[in-house]
C-alpha cells in the first residue's frame, strides 16, 4: 500500500491504564489525509490522553498508534517529527518576543538558518502574526498565543497537526478566525486532528469525527456516514406549501419511497427511504397536482445531535 | 532505522532562550545590582580595616582585598546558582512549555546540557563583570595575574558544579519549592565547607587556592582522587537530571549503573594503589588504620546500593527493547539492566567492591610481614587478623541481607526511596531492640549470650564481636546464619511475590509488552 494512501494516523486497539482505571479503552480508528478529522467528547472521556499517546508524550497500556507510518511506542523522535502537536494549555516564555519565540522553537527543531527564516516567514505570514513579531509573547490576548502556538506547531512543516481543545477559551471572533486558519490549512493539504467538546467548533470545518465517551469510541467516521447510522435508511423532508392541501398525503403515499406523511397546515414532513437522487419524484409528483410549495428544507441531524444521540453524559 | 539513536548537541537553541530570557527579566537587575553593592561594600569595609601605612605593605593590602573579593563572590555563587537552576526545569513543567520543548527534536540531554549553559552563562558574567575593580588591586602588586586566573578557574569548577546539582533538583522535583529545597542543603554544606577551608587554611594566610597548592604540594593521592571524583560528580549530576527527564520507560538508567560501577572500581584501584605499597609497615595495618577505608564504604555505599535495590521491578520498555534486538553486549552487561533479579545483582557487586580491596589489601599486608621488625608479635598479629576476617564475613553477608530486604520491598511494590528507608528503619529498629533487652536482661553487654534475641541484629552482633573478642566467634556464627536465612528467605520471597504479580523476574521483558503492537497488524500493514 503506498504512503499516499495510507491513513495518515492509525490507531489499534488502544488502551490505556492509569493504575486500574481505563483511560481509554480498546480504540481503533484511522484518520485520512488531508481532512480535518474532530476528536469529539466531554471532559474526561479520554480525549487528551489520546492525544498525548499519538504525540508520543505517553506510552499506552496495549494496542498501538502509528503517525504517517511511524509507531508511537517505538520510533517517538520519527514521530514527533511528523507531527505539529498543540497542547490544551499554550504556554509561553514571558520575555521572549514573538519573533524570539518562533526563531527558539525553529532551532530546536534543528532548522537550518536559511531555511528557519523562510520557514518563520512562512508560518507568520499564514497565521497573520506579522505585525506582532516584537511583542512579547506574554502581552498577546489568547487569541493571539493560540495562533502563536499554531504557528509553533508549523514551522518544521509537519503533514499533520494534532491540536488539544484549540478553541477553548476563545471568544467568538477569534474561534471564527481560527476555523478559518484550520480551513487554510486543509487546503495546503495538511491533516488536522483537534478535539473540542465544543461541537458547534468542529460542525462547519470537519470532514470526519470520532466520538469518544468513557474512553469507548461510540461512532467514528465522517459525518454523512454517521448519520446514516443513525437515522437507517430514511431521512426527513419538510415542505412549506403555498396554500393548505388536502390532495398531498395521498399524492405522498402514492410513492413507494415515502414512509410516514405528517401534515399541520401549511406544513409537511415525510420520511424519504430511498436514494437522494430520486427524491425529484415528489417534486414531480406535486408539481403534476398542481401544489405549489415554496421552501423544502432536508432535516440533518447535525453534530450537536448526533453527539448528544450517541452518548450518554456520564463521565469516568 | 535506529530509533534509539539521536542526534545529539550542547542544545544551542536552548542555551540562547535561557540567556535571553535570565537577562531580560527584572530581577536579574536586581541580582546585578545587589550583588554589586555587597560586593563593593565588602571591598570598601576591607579596605578601611587595612589601610596602607604603618605595618600593612600595599602587596598585602591588594591580597587581602583579593581574598575579600574571591570570597564574597563565592557566597555569591552559591546562592545564585542554586536558586536558579533549581527552577529552570520545574518552571518549564508549571508554566506547560515542557510539553512543547520535548516536542521538538531536541533530547532530554540536550535539554539539560543547554540548561546548564545557560546557567553558567549568567553565572560567569557575574563573575567577570566586576573584573575591572579587581584590576584596580593589581596598582598594589602582591598578587600574580596566574594566581587571580586559577581562582577564576577555581569558582567556574564550583559553578559548574552547583549548577549540576541544581539541575539535578530540578529535574528530580515536581514542584519549584520542593527543588529548592533539595538543593539548598547541598550548596548549603558545600558553602559553609568550601568558605570555611578557603577562609581558614587559604585567604586568612593571604594566599589565593593556586598560591595554596603550590605551597602545599598536594601528594599525588589528591590528585588521583579528587580529579576523577570531581568529573564524575558532574556528569553524575547531568546524567541523573537527563535520566529524570527521560521518563520511566526510557533507557536512561543503564549509563547511570555504568558510572557508579566505574566510581566504585576507579576510587577502589585509587585507593589500593596508594595504600598497598604501605601495607603492614609500621602502623599501617588492615586492623589498624586502614580497615577504616571498609568501614567508610560500607557507610557510604548503602545510599547507593539500596536505592538501586529498591528500583522499580519492571524492566523499562526502551531497555526491554534493546534487548530484544539481540545485541551481545545486552548480554555481556545483563547485570547493568534495569528491572527483576539484575536489581539485586547489580547492588551486590557493588557491594563486594570495598570487600574485594580489603581482601587484596589483606593478602598484601599478609605478604609484607617479613619487612616487620624482629620484636614484632606475629602470633598476636595473626590472632587480631582472624577477627577481622571473621567480622569482615559477618558484615559482608549482613550487608547482602540488607540489600536482599530491600529488593524485596520494592518487589512488594513501594518506590525506591521507601524501600530503602523502610529497610533502614528495620534494621534500626531492631539494633534498638536488641540494645533495649540488653539493658534489661544483662544490665549492659556484659554478656550478650543472655540476651533473648539478639541474633536478631547482626548489627549490634558484628559490634559486641569487634570490642570483646571472648565471645566473638560464637556471636558472629549466630549472625551469619541469620543473615544468610534472611538472605534466602527475603529473596525467595521477592521471587514468589514478582511471579505473582506476572513480573518477569530473570527475563528482561516488560510486563504487558506482547499487549502492545510494535507493527501494524499484519491484516492492514
Amino acid at each position: 500500500m503506498s504512503l499516499v494512501t495510507t491513513p495518515i494516523i492509525q490507531v489499534r486497539d488502544l488502551l490505556m491504564r492509569f493504575d486500574k482505571k481505563e483511560a481509554v479503552s480498546s480504540i481503533s480508528f484511522d484518520v485520512p489525509r488531508g481532512v480535518i478529522h474532530g476528536f469529539i467528547g466531554p471532559n474526561g472521556a479520554g480525549k487528551t490522553t489520546t492525544i498525548r499517546i499519538l504525540a508520543s508524550l505517553l506510552i499506552p497500556t496495549a494496542g498501538g498508534a502509528w503517525i504517517d507510518g511511524a509507531n508511537v511506542v517505538t520510533e517517538p523522535e520519527e514521530v514527533r517529527r511528523r507531527l505539529g502537536y498543540m497542547p490544551d494549555y499554550v504556554g509561553v516564555y514571558e520575555g521572549l518576543s514573538v519573533q524570539e519565540y518562533l526563531d527558539f522553537f525553529a532551532m530546536a527543531h534543528r532548522l537550518t538558518p536559511a531555511r528557519r527564516k523562510s520557514s518563520i516567514s512562512d508560518v507568520v505570514e499564514l497565521t497573520d502574526l506579522g505585525n506582532l513579531l516584537g511583542t512579547e509573547v506574554h502581552v498577546l490576548s489568547k487569541g493571539m498565543r493560540q495562533r502563536l502556538c499554531l504557528a509553533q506547531t508549523l514551522l518544521h512543516e509537519p503533514d499533520l497537526l494534532i491540536l488539544d481543545e484549540p478553541a477553548s477559551g476563545l471568544d467568538p471572533r477569534a474561534r471564527i478566525e481560527f476555523r478559518g486558519l484550520l480551513t487554510e490549512l486543509r487546503r495546503l493539504g495538511k491533516t488536522v486532528f483537534l478535539s473540542s467538546h465544543i461541537l458547534s467548533e468542529l460542525s462547519p470545518i470537519c470532514d470526519s469525527v470520532s466520538i469518544i465517551e468513557k474512553g469507548k469510541l461510540v461512532a467514528d467516521g465522517s459525518l454523512e456516514e454517521i448519520q446514516r447510522k443513525m437515522r437507517g435508511s430514511s431521512v426527513t423532508y419538510e415542505v412549506v406549501l403555498l396554500d393548505e392541501s388536502s390532495e398531498v398525503e395521498p399524492v405522498l403515499r402514492e410513492i413507494p419511497e415515502v414512509g410516514s406523511v405528517m401534515v399541520e397546515g401549511r406544513k409537511v414532513r415525510f420520511d424519504w427511504d430511498g436514494d437522494d437522487e430520486l427524491i425529484y419524484r415528489v417534486w414531480g409528483a406535486l408539481a403534476a397536482k398542481n401544489i405549489a410549495f415554496t421552501g423544502v428544507r432536508r432535516e440533518e441531524d447535525d453534530l450537536e445531535n448526533l453527539f448528544m444521540s450517541l452518548t450518554t453524559g456520564e463521565v469516568q | 532505522m535506529n530509533q534509539l539513536v539521536k542526534p545529539s548537541g550542547i542544545g544551542m537553541a536552548i542555551v540562547q532562550k535561557e540567556l535571553i530570557l535570565r537577562f531580560r527579566r527584572f530581577r536579574s537587575l536586581v541580582i546585578q545590582l545587589i550583588f554589586a553593592a555587597v560586593l563593593g561594600g565588602a571591598m570598601w569595609i576591607a579596605s578601611l580595616n587595612s589601610s596602607i601605612g604603618g605595618s600593612v605593605s600595599p602587596e598585602d593590602h591588594a591580597q587581602w582585598l583579593v581574598t575579600v573579593f574571591f570570597s564574597v563572590q563565592l557566597a555569591a555563587l552559591f546562592l545564585v546558582i542554586p536558586a536558579l537552576g533549581a527552577v529552570s526545569i520545574t518552571t518549564e513543567r508549571l508554566g506547560k512549555t515542557w510539553d512543547l520543548l520535548i516536542g521538538t527534536d531536541l533530547s532530554p540531554g540536550e535539554i539539560v546540557r543547554g540548561k546548564l549553559l545557560g546557567l553558567l552563562g549568567m553565572a560567569f558574567y557575574f563573575m567577570f563583570l566586576p573584573a575591572p575593580l579587581l584590576a584596580l588591586t593589581s596598582l598594589f602588586g602582591g598578587v600574580s595575574i596566574g594566581s587571580i586566573l586559577f581562582e577564576y578557574f577555581f569558582q567556574m569548577l564550583i559553578a559548574l558544579l552547583l549548577g549540576g546539582c541544581a539541575l539535578l533538583s530540578s529535574a528530580a522535583s515536581r514542584g519549584t519549592a520542593r527543588a529548592i529545597l533539595q538543593v539548598l542543603p547541598v550548596s548549603g554544606f558545600g558553602m559553609m565547607f568550601t568558605l570555611g577551608f578557603l577562609t581558614n587554611e587559604v585567604y586568612s594566610e593571604g594566599l589565593l587556592v593556586l598560591d595554596y597548592i603550590l605551597q602545599t604540594q598536594p601528594p599525588l593521592q589528591f590528585w588521583l582522587l579528587s580529579i576523577p571524583m570531581y568529573i564524575f560528580a558532574v556528569v553524575g549530576t547531568l546524567m541523573g537530571a537527563t535520566y529524570f527527564l527521560s521518563g520511566t520507560e526510557s533507557s536512561r538508567e543503564i549509563p547511570i549503573r555504568i558510572l557508579v560501577l566505574a566510581i566504585f572500581l576507579t576510587v577502589g584501584a585509587i585507593y589500593l594503589y596508594s595504600i598497598a605499597p604501605f601495607m603492614g609497615m609500621g602502623t599501617s595495618t588492615l586492623t589498624r588504620g586502614h580497615g577504616e577505608f571498609l568501614i567508610i564504604c560500607i557507610g557510604f555505599v548503602p545510599l547507593v546500593v539500596l536505592r538501586m535495590a529498591g528500583g522499580g521491578p519492571r524492566v523499562p520498555l526502551r531497555v526491554a527493547q534493546i534487548y530484544q534486538r539481540g545485541n551481545p553486549i545486552t548480554r555481556i552487561g545483563y547485570f547493568l539492566l534495569p528491572g527483576g533479579i539484575r536489581n539485586l545483582v547489580y547492588p551486590f557487586i557493588l557491594f563486594c567492591i570495598p570487600f574485594v580491596l580489603v581482601w587484596i589489601l589483606k593478602q598484601i599486608e599478609l605478604g609484607n610481614l617479613a619487612q616487620v621488625s624482629p620484636n614484632f608479635d606475629l602470633d598476636r598479629f595473626h590472632e587480631l587478623m582472624g577477627h577481622f576476617g571473621d567480622r569482615l564475613i559477618a558484615l559482608f553477608l549482613w550487608g547482602v541481607s540488607v540489600i536482599a530486604l530491600c529488593w524485596l520491598f520494592a518487589q512488594l511494590g513501594f518506590g525506591s526511596i521507601v524501600s530503602s528507608a523502610l529497610t533502614i528503619g528495620v534494621h534500626v529498629s531492631l539494633l534498638m531492640f536488641v540494645v533495649t533487652m540488653s539493658v534489661i536482661t544483662a544490665g549492659g553487654i556484659s554478656n550478650p549470650t543472655t540476651i533473648p534475641g539478639s541474633y536478631l541484629s547482626p548489627l549490634w552482633m558484628i559490634g559486641f564481636a569487634s570490642v570483646n573478642s571472648q565471645v566473638s566467634t560464637e556471636l558472629l556464627n549466630d549472625s551469619n546464619l541469620f543473615s544468610i536465612v534472611c538472605t534466602v528467605l527475603f529473596i525467595a520471597g521477592g521471587v514468589l511475590t514478582s511471579k505473582g504479580k506476572g513480573l518477569p523476574v530473570f527475563m528482561v521483558q516488560r510486563p504487558g509488552m506482547d499487549q502492545l503492537y510494535l507493527e501494524l497488524p499484519k491484516e492492514e500493514s
